[in-house]
């Protein structure tokens, strides 16, 4: 039973970790369908710097982290307006602006291996944040204890936001209509800038984290993209609670999944369970309990529910 | 007017492009001569003795594992140049180093055993992984040319081909001396393993298996992670629900760190062992790892050969990795001579005769090393701990 547990809590943590990816990976491809895969290369940017001006100058790390922050933040604004903004002006949209983000996240990592070197990069806390904390027979560290509730914090704060902040209202419209967005005198560029801040600004407290904990490498981050995609599809596209819970019940299930089988197929199995519930539900976990004002577009006849149905093929069959 | 200036824009462009064609003739038979001065590497002088040979380094230079691909190179670098300073092979043939990156991924290090060979011809290559290594087998016999690794220490290299000699010695032979030590010296009767999932892990495995079980402990649990894994927390939560005395790891690089750290992240205190491969600098200077036992390869170079070494390359010779490079290509210059004096042919299957006949060779180790009859250097294997961050030997090989 300490065995069960154990590996619970290690899948909060895992799944806390995908939560925070998907955050924002959900709130951009809801609000703008941008396959943002650079949001990897965000992380990796906060990661990477933190390390080099932590390790490699003086600063003190807080400080470096700061400045890793902010960069990535930066990075993800201005892959937007540089690069999506404009070249969708141009009608490059969809696969093509999937793969200029591509390009994007291949030069930045390559960029930072160029510099720091391809192996594993880790910044020394002192051990204090390491320790194990004890809770009865299982533990974590206090690392991974504030990663669950930065988490928490973050989902709690953007359904704030959603729902009661003035962007949120004006995010949830941009989600639904951008014309009319438009029509009504709001800047869709200026509502879509803002998200891509907000969700560079959690990718990078990923960075963050990972440099501290686990160390950053070429590919972490990557990985991490891949689980947080899953997760904003098994959450229901559009749907930031959605991707939120998908994200810890991937990492549970990646955990929890190794009482019974052997840790080199808990991927296989995450992906065979993806593979189950997508087909069982179409529409991911979100219409199974729908809290109104916390999905960024209304389920029917919208941007979104196209878009949905555009993936799923089945579906238009139902509707047909 | 128009006309007339379309006719002398088509002139002059067709102009452009037949100079553009002549260069790029030009440049063609440059690179086709150079290309054939080269592949002449062991031309031959007066007395019948080439003037120089080449040697292919196919070793890490970029990826992931290029941080062990520079005490590769230098050691091979450092070999090279103190023979050719000595006047060559034989006082005679040259050693002229082709360097490529391999990455130490089966298709690069293919692809530039390819490179090397179409310009060089070489008959001795020397690389590093397993895998790469393996793959580069039918080649090497194919081409004639001798295949020496000094750095990967998979079972499967043992006897893979009578062209391949490995200046390292594997992780079974690693596992034969630790696991019985663990079971009888330090008492540990049971056994958990943590693996890589890739050859190298999986025959650590292995042999940790058979050689525990043989010596009287049980192996009671055992789980993988993937290569570059960063979380392997749930593996060893299940091991640790085992309840065993000892955890073993068939890991390497900063994976063995990470598996080090997160152990005692979870509170656990199981004492650690482990081959050659987990004891890192870093990571037996870490304080999570006090404890551990470990099979080291010793590398206590002369001074002589230390200070040539600063002096080259700006730094101690700080891994084992520069010995068994630097032994690899002088096992090879010192087969050359043997196989051309005895009349043997200076190719690959040539200098593999003259290794198998000659057996035991001296190393920048200190000691001889024997390879035995699968190509195998035979090295004394010592048990270390890792006591306040030093790797002390509490037992010679």
């Amino acid at each position: 039973m300490t065995l069960f547990w154990q590996l619970v809590i290690n899948g909060i943590v895992a799944g806390a970790l995908y939560a925070l990816v998907a955050l924002g990976f959900a709130l951009i491809f809801g609000c703008t369908r941008h396959f943002h895969i650079a949001h990897a290369a965000v992380m990796a940017t906060a990661a990477y710097l933190t390390f080099a001006l932590s390790e490699r100058t003086e600063l003190p790390l807080a400080v470096a982290a700061v400045i890793g922050l902010a960069a990535a933040t930066l990075l993800g604004v201005v892959v937007l307006r540089l690069i999506y903004l404009p070249l969708e002006r141009r009608g490059g949209q969809g696969f093509v602006l999937f793969l200029v983000s591509l390009g994007v996240l291949i030069l930045v990592e390559n960029g930072f291996t160029l510099w720091l070197g391809a192996g594993t990069l880790r910044v020394d806390l002192g051990g204090a944040l390491k320790r194990p904390v004890d809770l009865g027979s299982v533990s974590l560290t206090t690392m991974q204890l504030i990663l669950v509730a930065v988490a928490a914090a973050a989902f709690a704060g953007l359904r704030l936001l959603l729902r009661r902040t003035g962007l949120g209202t004006d995010i949830r419209a941009l989600a639904a209509n951008a014309e009319l967005v438009r029509i009504l005198g709001r800047s869709p560029e200026r509502i879509t800038t803002a998200v891509y801040a907000l969700a560079s600004v959690i990718a990078g407290l990923v960075g963050v984290y990972q440099v501290a904990d686990t160390g950053i490498a070429p590919g972490v981050s990557t990985n991490l993209i891949i689980f947080a995609f899953v997760a904003v599809i098994l959450g229901g596209i559009g749907s930031v609670g959605g991707a939120f819970a998908a994200a810890m019940l991937l990492g549970l299930l990646q955990n929890v999944s190794q009482l019974v089988i052997p840790s080199e197929w808990s991927i296989s199995v995450v992906f065979l369970c993806f593979l189950v519930l997508i087909t069982l539900l179409p529409s991911g976990l979100a219409p199974l309990r729908q809290r109104r004002g916390f999905r960024l577009a209304a389920p029917a006849g919208d941007r979104t529910a196209a878009t949905s149905e555009s993936l799923r093929p089945a579906r238009v069959g139902e509707d047909g | 007017m128009s006309e007339s200036v379309g006719w002398t824009h088509r002139r002059s462009r067709r102009w452009r492009a037949a100079l553009i064609g002549l260069l790029a003739l030009l440049l063609a038979a440059t690179v086709a001569a150079c290309g054939s001065s080269s592949s002449g590497s062991s031309g031959k002088g007066g007395s019948g003795q080439p003037d120089k040979v080449t040697f292919a380094a196919l070793l890490p230079l970029t990826g992931p594992n290029a941080g062990y691909g520079k005490f590769e190179v230098n050691g091979v670098k450092m070999a090279a140049d103190e023979i050719n300073a000595a006047g060559g092979i034989g006082g005679k043939t040259k050693i002229e180093l082709a360097i490529e990156d391999s990455q130490a991924s089966p298709e690069q290090t293919v692809t530039a055993f390819n490179r090397a060979y179409s310009e060089h011809k070489m008959p001795v290559a020397i690389s590093v992984g397993s895998s790469s290594i393996l793959a580069l087998v039918p080649l090497s016999k194919q081409r004639d040319v001798l295949l020496l690794n000094g750095g990967s220490q998979g079972d499967e290299l043992a006897g893979a081909s009578d062209m391949l000699f490995s200046t390292i010695h594997l992780i079974r032979n690693e596992v034969a001396v630790l696991a019985p030590y663990l079971v009888k010296n330090v008492g540990l009767k049971r056994g958990a393993v943590l693996y890589i999932d890739d050859d190298l892990g999986r025959a650590g495995l292995k042999d940790f298996k058979q050689d525990f079980t043989a010596a009287g402990g049980q192996v009671v649990a055992t789980a993988s992670h993937e290569p570059g894994a960063t979380d392997m927390r749930s593996q060893l939560a299940r091991l640790r629900n085992a309840n065993p005395d000892v955890l073993f790891l068939a890991s390497y690089g900063d994976d063995a760190h990470v598996a080090v750290n997160q152990t005692r992240q979870l509170g656990w205190d199981v004492r650690l062992a482990g081959p050659s491969l987990v004891a890192l600098p870093d990571i037996i200077a870490d304080k999570d790892a006090e404890g551990l036992i470990h099979t080291p390869i010793v590398f206590r170079p002369q001074k002589q050969f230390a200070d040539e070494y600063q002096q080259k390359f700006n730094e101690a010779p700080g891994h084992p990795y520069v010995g068994t490079y630097y032994d690899a290509v002088k096992v090879a210059a010192q087969a050359y001579q043997y196989a051309q004096e005895h009349g043997y042919g200076t190719d690959g299957k040539g200098i593999a005769k003259a290794i198998s006949e000659i057996k035991t060779f001296p190393t920048s180790f200190g000691g001889d090393i024997t390879f035995d009859d699968q190509g195998v250097a035979k090295r004394p294997i010592a048990i270390a701990i890792d006591k306040g961050g030093k790797s002390v030997v509490v037992k010679r090989g």
